[in-house]
């Protein structure tokens, strides 16, 4: 069952008169459930692409159904509300609120959509310990923490609100190698729980944890590539295959 | 060089806020430097216009009856008297003014001082001013020369007719010109000079009393204050009672006194520009701290890189403070050249309020210090805050200030929230805020302290002179005199059973009563049957009399005697005296606050009701205006003074007739004082009869009217003033928020894009945005408005010596328009967020 679909859908941005046109009459579904990468070079307008599917955006031309609610027409502050119960985001930059601790940080993005703070704040409490954050940790303020650890609050901010869909852009873009694996997992552990997620990314890595994986050139997809849950094959087997999926495509 | 082409830069790049900061250097600069220029300037016209006329620096005055010819003598022959010399001129009592008529058929009083050219050449230079030609002065048949006071401040020119009416009985001059006179030439002193021909004296001694006047200088530093003239007066009166071996009765026109009568309106005018200019000053200030606090936070990573270049924290720091010294000089020169640009405006304005004519420019030397102080303000401002750039070393600033980022408590956890988010949000932004907060608190306290006391001032003078009705406690109403064959009792019951008057309140006012066997410092006492029926007399301490023993006193008589509520004095009328017991006091300004308030009972003790001057107030009834009830009144009951300015156009042949006999006899009771005239007029077969028994009053004026046409040119532009100084102040709260909320936008603009993608809506930031100004500024505006009570009172106080004018309820009348403003402006402010959009989050 999709959870999101495109038809005909352009971006395009003027560029000192001149008209640039990043994504061009893309027609896309995303399925429920589904861990869908976009990959392309860089430039191809995959940050575009996921901003314009998660409604943070609006198209320029085409439509957005997010299941069957047309989001195109939709106002910006139409489409603020919308995104409250619907969409999670998960930033490279992570752009945690600084100054609020940790624990405030997460409970921002959910009392907006949810009144019942007894409730949430437990829940942002687990969710905070299931991600290793301890509650030390809790009263930290985001200049305090590590990377990784930021992008970890920035994860279950994204997720308090069981959003029909989570979105991440290059969430690992400035983690490094063993932040990057701490983070991915938790992608994975949330996926294989049901979350549907669209990700932008360039690292193989990080792509191998998708079960699609959509590649992006001069605003088309061009490849669109298949792969199990993460987990369930062999991992060698998958990185070649999907390392060949992308050498096809000129990664 | 190169830390001045960084601040050139900063400039550059944040126009709109340097803009700003120009503008509100410009304001203070312009307020303060008026301010401070026209104080000075007024002091050093009124010294070259009196040195000018080569006025005497002092005038004794006497009633005739107590001067003796050794006073004379004893001045000339004292040692500090550099010269005196004695002459008369014709008056009555000290502050007691005389009607007039203007050309455009208005009523207003001034006292008047009259004088023949030939004393007056005695005592100054006497130059005559006019715009007439000697042949059109040649055809007055009273001409007159009056002081410029009458022209700036009262509106006459040269050839307006200046009808006076005493006694009910007209006086027609016209003015020829005007003239610059030192003393009495201006109603604080003991009148303003009229100049008259010799016949016309003649004429006028024959109804205003003369005095005697003495006017001396003394040597160089003998009078070098109020104070000191006041001692000299003192002992010259002594001298004078201990020759004519009585009390004496002294006036002193003394040049200090008028010096500060004559400035003091301007320079109070004055100060208050310079006044406002602090709001102007606080906020720019503010401005300039809340900038370089955002520039520095915006700027940390630039900041590391110039360190990292080998640049110093104090060459940064310098930066900051060249910028903000660049906009504040450009402000100051800008403001220098409207100051420039506006001074003869000014000069036109300080005319009006001293009332003299003088050609005079500012001393561009007093601009120096709002110039400097300017300057100096700013360089401590933008030097203590942007010293902060010491606390980032390279990598401190790169990690955007990590290390010096102190998280204290969380005071306002998102966990505890109960209710709305953004509330709490907003909540949590205003308590970390709190330098920002002081600032913000100051600026709107101090703005609104000066928005209230201006719509205090406004609501002062909201009745052009109404107000100095309340200073004077005059009834407002109409004010009846009538014709001495008139039975007014009778009169004065059928106008009271009227349907358009709420009620009549008849008033005896009498002059010439004293107390304490001073027979010399006579005042005037009135009296009513019921005081409760007043509506316009306050009482300062104790009541109003009720007894026919009991007196209530101005407060110029309690402080000269040194009286109190509950003391027995001897009240004395001519040759009868009788004991009083003091039951209250009053404030009221008049004469000085020489004045006494009995019963009509008690005021009998002293004449009968034909000896002395009874007048009638008549109150409308509600929804009739003043104007209808007067003409009403005179329709019924004829007036000489009205009838003798009406001629009938229309009408009956035999109308025409009847009114045209009116006519002619107003004018022989009015100009020649024939208490009766009959006529009988043969027009074909019918004659035509009537008599003057039909003008029952000689009389009927509107108060209200009469102080207006005096004093409302100043009320006006005290108005006006008001009105346009609230709407700067106004138009400077909405650029404070503006900066503020938009500097602040600015700086949580990725913040902001955050929460937009987490689903906030611009609603819902505006709201934290109002809940995180709101609880500063509502403090702010109700301890500003409180506190402007004490300043309007001190105000009012130092202007007009009283409390009475504003009504209190502009408080909170204030405080919730000012909320209301300060709410309005930060939402349309904050509406700025909608820009905000949370694709700058995008990375790519």
């Amino acid at each position: 069952m999709s959870i999101l679909r495109t038809e005909k859908l352009c971006k395009s941005f003027s560029n000192g008169g001149v008209q640039q046109h990043v994504i061009k009459n893309l027609d896309l579904e995303i399925k429920e459930g589904d861990f869908t990468v976009i990959m392309g070079s860089s430039g191809s307008g995959k940050s575009t692409l996921l901003y314009a599917l998660s409604g943070m955006d609006k198209p320029s031309m085409g439509k957005v159904f997010f299941g069957d609610t047309e989001l195109q027409d939709y106002s910006n502050d139409e489409l603020a509300v919308f995104r409250r119960g619907n969409c999670g985001f998960v930033f490279q930059s992570i752009y945690l609120l600084e100054n609020q601790t940790v624990l405030d940080n997460v409970l921002t993005g959910a009392l907006i959509v949810q009144k019942n703070s007894t409730e949430l704040v437990q829940k942002a409490k687990d969710l905070l310990k299931k991600v290793g954050l301890s509650e030390e940790d809790w009263k930290k303020y985001p200049n305090q923490l590590s990377g990784g650890e930021a992008q970890r609050v920035g994860i279950v901010r994204a997720i308090i609100n069981a959003p029909k869909i989570l979105f991440a852009d290059e969430p690992t873009g400035q983690l490094n190698s063993a932040s990057s694996k701490d983070v991915l997992d938790i992608f994975s552990e949330i996926h294989r729980n049901g979350q549907s997620i669209v990700m932008v990314t360039h690292d193989l890595k990080t792509a191998l944890r998708g079960t699609r994986v959509l590649y992006l050139r001069d605003g088309g997809v061009v490849g669109d590539y298949e792969m199990p849950v993460y987990g369930e094959d062999d991992i060698k087997e998958r990185r070649a295959k999907l390392s060949e999926f992308l050498e096809s495509m000129g990664w | 060089m190169k830390i001045l082409r960084l601040s050139l830069f900063n400039i550059k790049k944040h126009k709109k806020e340097s803009f700003v900061i120009i503008f509100l250097t410009i304001v203070s600069m312009v307020f303060f430097g008026i301010g401070i220029i026209n104080i000075e300037k007024a002091d050093r016209m009124f010294d070259e216009m009196f040195e000018k006329t080569g006025s005497y620096h002092n005038i004794f005055l006497f009633p005739e009856k107590s001067y003796r010819n050794e006073f004379s003598q004893i001045v000339e022959e004292d040692e500090r008297v550099t010269r005196s010399i004695t002459f008369d001129t014709l008056q009555f009592d000290i502050s007691t003014a005389i009607s007039y008529k203007k050309s455009d058929g208005s009523k207003a009083q001034f006292q008047a001082v009259f004088i023949t050219e030939e004393d007056e050449k005695k005592i100054e230079r006497f130059e005559k001013k006019t715009s007439l030609s000697d042949e059109e002065i040649d055809g007055f048949t009273h001409p007159v020369w009056v002081p410029y006071y009458l022209k700036y401040n009262m509106g006459l020119s040269e050839g307006d007719d200046l009808t006076l009416v005493i006694s009910g009985k007209e006086y027609p001059f016209r003015i020829a010109g005007f003239y610059e006179a030192g003393l009495c030439s201006s109603v604080s002193g003991s009148g303003i000079k009229c100049v008259l021909t010799d016949a016309d004296y003649d004429m006028m001694s024959a109804v205003v009393p003369e005095h005697r006047r003495i006017a001396f200088d003394t040597k160089d530093g003998v009078i070098t204050s109020d104070e000191e003239a006041g001692e000299l007066s003192r002992e010259f009166e002594q001298k004078f009672e201990d020759i004519s071996g009585k009390d004496i009765f002294l006036w002193n026109d003394q040049y200090y006194t008028e010096k500060l009568a004559s400035t003091s309106n301007a320079e109070i005018i004055m100060g208050i520009l310079a006044f406002v200019s602090i709001v102007t000053v606080i906020s720019c200030l503010f401005m300039i701290r809340h900038k370089i606090t955002n520039d520095i936070e915006d700027q940390m990573e630039s900041i590391g890189v110039l360190e990292a270049l080998g640049y110093r924290s104090r060459e940064i720091s310098e930066a900051y403070i060249y910028e903000y010294l660049l906009l504040t000089v450009i402000g100051v020169l800008v403001g220098g050249i409207i100051i420039f640009i506006t001074d003869p405006l000014m000069t036109r304005v300080l005319k009006t309020f001293i009332g003299h004519d003088f050609v005079a420019s500012g001393n561009a030397l007093f601009l120096i210090i709002p110039a400097v102080l300017l300057v100096i303000l700013t360089l401590f401002t933008s030097l203590m805050h942007a010293s902060r750039v010491k606390k980032y070393p390279p990598v401190v600033a790169f990690r955007k200030g990590i290390k010096t980022h102190h998280f204290g408590k969380n005071l306002v956890p998102i966990e505890r929230t109960k209710s709305d988010i953004n509330s709490r949000l907003g909540l949590k932004g205003l308590v970390s805020g709190a330098g920002q907060n002081v600032g913000m608190f100051v600026c709107i306290l101090v703005a609104s302290l000066t928005i209230t006391f201006f719509i205090c001032l406004a609501d002062v003078f909201r009745d052009k002179g109404a107000v100095f009705l309340d200073f004077v406690g005059l009834e407002k109403g109409i004010m009846i005199g009538f014709d001495e064959e008139t039975d007014n009792e009778t009169v004065m019951e059928e106008i009271k059973a009227r349907e358009d008057v709420r009620k009549c309140l008849i008033v005896s006012a009498n002059n010439g009563f004293s107390i304490n066997g001073n027979d010399n410092d006579v005042f005037q006492c009135f009296a009513y049957d019921d005081f409760g029926e007043l509506e316009n007399l306050p009482v300062s301490e104790g009541r109003y009399p009720i007894h026919d023993n009991e007196i209530m006193i101005g407060s110029g008589l309690v402080k000269a005697y040194n009286l109190s509520v509950g003391d027995s004095i001897p009240v004395k009328y001519n040759s009868i005296e009788k004991q009083f017991i003091i039951c209250g006091t009053t404030k009221l300004i008049i004469n000085e606050g020489k004045q006494g308030y009995m019963t009509s009972d008690g005021f009998r003790q002293f004449m009968s009701p034909s000896e002395c001057i009874r007048e009638l107030f008549v109150y409308a009834a509600d929804g009739v205006r003043e104007e209808e009830l007067k003409n009403s009144l005179i329709e019924e009951y004829g007036s000489v003074e009205d009838t003798v300015e009406k001629s009938l156009s229309e009408g009956t042949y035999e109308e025409k007739v009847k009114a045209k006999a009116d006519e002619q006899m107003a004018l022989l009771k009015s100009k020649y004082g024939v208490s009766n005239v009959s006529y009988a007029i043969k027009v074909g077969d019918k004659i035509i009869t009537g008599n003057s028994g039909r003008f029952k009053l000689k009389e009927i004026v509107t108060i209200k009217e009469t102080i207006d046409s005096a004093l409302g040119g100043i009320s006006v532009i005290t108005q006006i003033l008001s009105v346009v100084l609230m709407i700067i102040i106004s138009v400077i709260i909405s650029i404070i928020m503006n900066f503020l909320i938009d500097s602040n936008i600015k700086r949580e603009r990725q913040a902001m894009g955050t929460m937009k993608a987490m689903g906030y809506t611009s609603k819902d930031i505006r709201k934290q945005i109002i809940v995180r100004i709101m609880p500063v500024a509502i403090p702010g505006v109700i301890a500003g408005t409180t506190l402007s009570i004490l300043v309007v009172n001190m105000f009012m106080n130092v202007a007009f010596s009283t409390n009475v004018g504003f009504r209190l309820f502009w408080i909170p009348v204030a405080i919730v328009i000012i909320s209301l403003y300060v709410y309005v402006t930060t939402y349309i402010s904050a509406g700025k967020v909608k820009k905000v959009s949370a694709t700058e989050l995008m990375t790519e």
